[in-house]
């Protein structure tokens, strides 16, 4: 890693030479298998998505109800950039409850396959965090509870942790909830 | 032999449909109009059907057509007329000719050989001259009764056909291995598309292809800008630096930017425009593309009436009209049967016998009517006749005899009720069930089919004047015409042609019978049924008007209250996401222009399910229960200084259904509220004479005004601020943000709905 403190102000042939030899060394992998997120905020839970079963995050788009369908998780149908999703409440779907009266999201992250993607509604999306495996803590029991099986482990954050979001386990209940 | 993927049979299938279809349409126009003009086209459409069964070596048709040439050469000549027996004769071998194109080229010869005495005989027939005698008979001997059968090997059994509405099937095969073919297509289908349309799809899209590359001229205006751009960085470098730069250089430089900015806005407004257009005539000539002219669903019904007159002794002419209407082939398709059905209906029922006629002192010659055109974006089919009309006292008895209704019900009812007991299953007005029509299946099959595809069907007659089948169909259904209305505050599209009609309706047009919310439209007493509880949907904020949408269920008119009445729109229709399984009530989906989502509801399913709770009572919109929400308006008093957040909140909230005082400032606002009676307030903080604290707190000190929900609004956003309004007793705090979405309103609703349930 260079150290921006010590880039010379005027590069001279040599620091050149040297920063090129630094760039050719083949990188040493500290940790493998690097675990790479999606960062969002329900209240004042973090939620890490795994980055490539996310499709896209958008603004929070007003979702159409579907009638007969009771499932307090399921808030709708909406057409994010031209694709149809279904809008589920992600923390209903968890069993936790943070919404403040008819309070709406901001944030949507959407995930799933063209074709048949979910849209959840989150607070805030930071942005991406890459973790080594290594690092993701199994969940603890009180955790892992109220999220009714889908935290498959706790990403470390600077204040904190996040929980990782086991991505198949949330949409195959997703699939129950749009049927109820 | 194979020809581009056709083979030589192919090409004779097409030759003899086509040329079927034209000899069997001119024979019938022959015969009415006796018009030697007319004879030319039939006779090159029998010498084309001969060369091209000659190619293919179908002999027996070879044959066959050579002879109704022959008889046509000797029509034409003047040297034989045409009579109504010739006609019969010929239209029999047109029917072979239609046949011979559905036989698969392996079983030309089996066919060849079942048909050969059939088609000696009539060969033979061609050859002889007509039987004088029967040709001027105003009264025709109905088929195979008295027509003349000249010696006929074969004329046992062959006996005339009964008149058909489609070419028998061909017969069953002598060998087991003479299977019948199949359809000749198989895989991919081929449809007939218009030339004209074609090109045009062509065409337009040759033109959004150079538009897309017009796009390429935008990118160099924007590097153009960018040069211009470095320009100016130069210039302000140079200055930085010292040099010196004429203010001149520099507006100058700034000058050419910046046009050219403007130019680039006008070439992307231009192209934004052209590309919309083109996307919009793109989409609208697909569409056109899968339309057909009426015509093609009348092919049939000239010689049906012709045949079916003739076997009944009547006289009926054919009106065609519409026949360049363009409709959607899949309805093209739905609609031959109904209207073979209709054009049946009316000769065997509809009209009466010539002596009959006479004795009415209307002419011996009835006219049936088949006709289209687009209406209201919607596709209207007629099949009308100008005979006896419907006996209503008959069908009044019929219904009572049925047992399906009530004899005090059945004197009360309109004719349109009456009349819509015709497409019951099973219900016939025919006295004797003929051959001809009245089987059973009947105008209830016509119905479900036009339902099927969205549309409806209603019946105009006039004792003694006749009866008309009016269809109003869907004109594609890929696009369908549809009233966006809202329901618990989301759009839903309703299907135009299922619909009877939308009112708005003020609250003193709502009554209460026997517990039920009915409302007058049109003189009839609709019951109502709330549409969001059908949807199981929570109910919205009252509001003072309400839109009802009249629907037509099993004889009964009903009317389903939405929140109100948004537009007509084309709506391009799409499967419900299919995770949703089916969803009750739903047919499909529809993203409008704007990328918003609207449901697509079934009305029949809607309908029916409305009836059956309406007849249960078990709706709580239409118990009396629920007239509080429907019937009163809620008011909402809004106390604000500020003129513009004063107006932005009362059309807000009027455009939500409530009804809105306003108060200039906290002192005005006081007496307003000693005026008159409030569902909530909603009050700004800071305002001169007396602020929003102060008022709340004197609301809160004034026992009659106690529980009153009070919101506070204000720009200011500090907790300190908020803690402030609630201490001084307002139930929510907010800021003006809330009014870029619906917060407020849902507020509102919230409070005002909790503050009805304590009281």
């Amino acid at each position: 890693m260079i150290d921006p403190a010590r880039v010379p102000a005027a590069l001279d042939p040599q620091a050149l030479q040297e920063n090129a030899d630094a760039f050719a060394r083949p990188v040493q992998l500290q940790r493998k298998q690097d675990v790479h997120v999606v960062l969002a905020r329900i209240g004042s839970s973090w939620i890490a998505f795994p980055a490539a079963r996310v499709l896209r995050v958008t603004a929070a788009a007003a979702p159409h109800r579907v009638p007969h369908r009771k499932h307090r998780a399921l808030r709708g149908l909406a057409n994010i950039d031209g694709e149809i999703a279904a809008v589920i409440d992600f923390a209903s779907i968890c069993g936790f409850e943070w919404s403040p009266a008819g309070g709406t999201k901001a944030r949507m992250v959407v995930l799933g396959e063209r074709g048949a993607a979910w849209a959840f509604e989150v607070d805030e999306v930071p942005g991406t965090l890459a973790v080594s495996n290594e690092d993701v803590a199994v969940a603890p029991v009180t955790v892992s509870a109220p999220h009714a099986g889908f935290t498959s482990g706790l990403v470390p954050m600077e204040h904190g942790a996040a929980g990782l979001v086991d991505v198949d386990a949330l949409l195959t209940a997703c699939e129950g909830v749009v049927r109820s | 032999m194979s020809l581009g993927g056709f083979s030589m049979f192919d090409l004779y299938r097409q030759e003899a449909e086509q040329h079927g279809r034209a000899l069997s349409d001119g024979l019938v126009s022959l015969e009415s109009a006796s018009d030697r003009a007319l004879v030319e086209p039939l006779m090159r459409a029998a010498h084309s059907v001969k060369g091209a069964a000659r190619i293919v070596g179908f002999d027996a048709l070879v044959k066959l057509a050579h002879a109704m040439e022959d008889c046509l050469v000797r029509i034409q000549k003047g040297t034989e007329s045409i009579s109504a027996e010739r006609t019969d004769q010929l239209l029999q071998g047109v029917d072979l000719i239609v046949q011979s194109a559905a036989v698969a080229e392996s079983d030309v010869a089996a066919w060849s050989a079942q048909q050969d005495a059939k088609i000696d005989s009539l060969v033979k027939q061609y050859e002889q001259a007509p039987a004088p005698a029967a040709a001027a008979a105003t009264v025709v001997p109905p088929l195979g009764m008295a027509a003349p059968e000249p010696a006929a090997v074969a004329a046992p059994s062959q006996p005339v056909p009964a008149p058909p509405t489609a070419p028998p099937p061909p017969p069953p095969p002598t060998t087991p291995t003479a299977a019948p073919a199949p359809a000749p297509t198989s895989g991919d289908v081929s449809v007939m598309v218009r030339t004209r349309s074609l090109d045009r799809l062509m065409r337009l899209s040759s033109e959004s292809l150079v538009e897309s590359r017009r796009l390429e001229g935008v990118q160099q205006r924007l590097r153009a800008i960018r040069r211009g751009e470095r320009m100016l960085e130069d210039l302000f470098d140079r200055r930085r630096a010292g040099a010196a730069v004429a203010d001149d250089d520099l507006n100058a430089a700034h000058q050419r930017v910046r046009a050219e900015v403007a130019q680039l806005d006008a070439d992307l407004q231009a192209h934004l425009r052209r590309s919309e257009e083109l996307g919009s005539a793109l989409h609208h000539e697909a569409i056109q593309s899968r339309m057909r002219p009426f015509a093609d669903a009348c092919v049939t019904v000239p010689r049906t009436v012709r045949d079916l007159a003739r076997s009944l002794g009547k006289e009926v002419t054919i009106r065609l009209g519409g026949q360049a209407v363009s409709v959607d082939r899949d309805i093209l398709r739905k609609l031959e049967a109904p209207l073979t059905h209709l054009v049946r209906n009316a000769i065997d029922h509809g009209i009466e016998s010539p002596t009959d006629r006479g004795a009415t002192g209307k002419s011996a010659q009835a006219t049936v009517r088949v006709s289209a055109s687009h209406q209201a974006g919607m596709l209207l089919v007629e099949v009308g006749d100008d005979g006896r009309g419907i006996d209503l006292d008959r069908l009044r008895a019929k219904i009572l005899e049925k047992k399906l209704s009530t004899a005090e019900l059945v004197a009360r009812m309109g004719d349109r009720e009456l009349l819509d007991f015709l497409f019951l299953p099973g219900f016939s007005t025919a006295s004797a069930l003929t051959d001809i029509s009245g089987r059973g299946v009947g105008l209830d099959v016509v119905q479900s089919t036009v339902h099927e595809v969205g549309g409806s069907v209603e019946v105009i007659t006039a004792m003694g004047r006749g009866t008309t089948f009016r269809m109003r169909l869907p004109v594609t259904l890929s696009v369908v015409r549809a009233a966006i209305v809202s329901i618990g505050g989301e759009p839903y599209a309703l299907p135009l042609a299922r619909m009877e009609r939308i009112d708005r309706l003020g609250q003193s047009d709502l009554t209460h019978v026997e517990g039920r919310l009915v409302a007058h439209i049109q003189e009839e007493l609709v019951g109502l049924v709330r549409a969001d509880s059908l949807l199981a949907l929570p109910e919205p904020p009252p509001s003072g008007s309400i839109a009802v949408v009249s629907l037509r269920v099993r004889q009964k008119t009903l009317g389903l209250i939405v929140d109100g009445f948004l537009g007509e729109e084309d709506i391009v229709v799409s499967p419900l996401d299919e995770r949703f399984g089916s969803v009750p009530q739903v047919a499909a989906m529809s993203v409008r222009q704007d990328g918003g989502l609207v449901l697509i509801l079934d009305l029949d399913a809607l309908g029916i399910d409305a009836a059956r709770q309406l007849d249960e009572g078990s709706l709580r919109g239409a118990a009396a229960g629920s007239e509080r929400s429907t019937v009163r308006r809620r008011r909402v008093l809004v106390v604000e200084d500020s003129l513009t957040v004063r107006e932005v909140e009362r059309q807000m909230l009027t455009r939500a259904g409530y009804e809105v005082d306003v108060a200039v400032d906290g002192l005005d606002g006081w007496n307003a509220l000693q005026r008159s009676t409030y569902d909530l307030v909603l009050s700004d903080v800071d305002m001169p004479r007396m602020n929003g604290l102060d008022l709340v707190r004197r609301i809160r000190a004034d026992r009659r005004l106690a529980q009153m929900p009070i919101v506070m609004v204000s720009y200011k956003d500090r907790d300190e601020d908020r803690r402030a309004g609630l201490e001084a007793g307002a139930t929510a705090y907010m800021t003006k943000a809330a009014f870029h979405d619906r917060t407020l309103l849902d507020t509102v609703a919230d409070l005002i709905e909790s503050s009805v349930q304590e009281s």
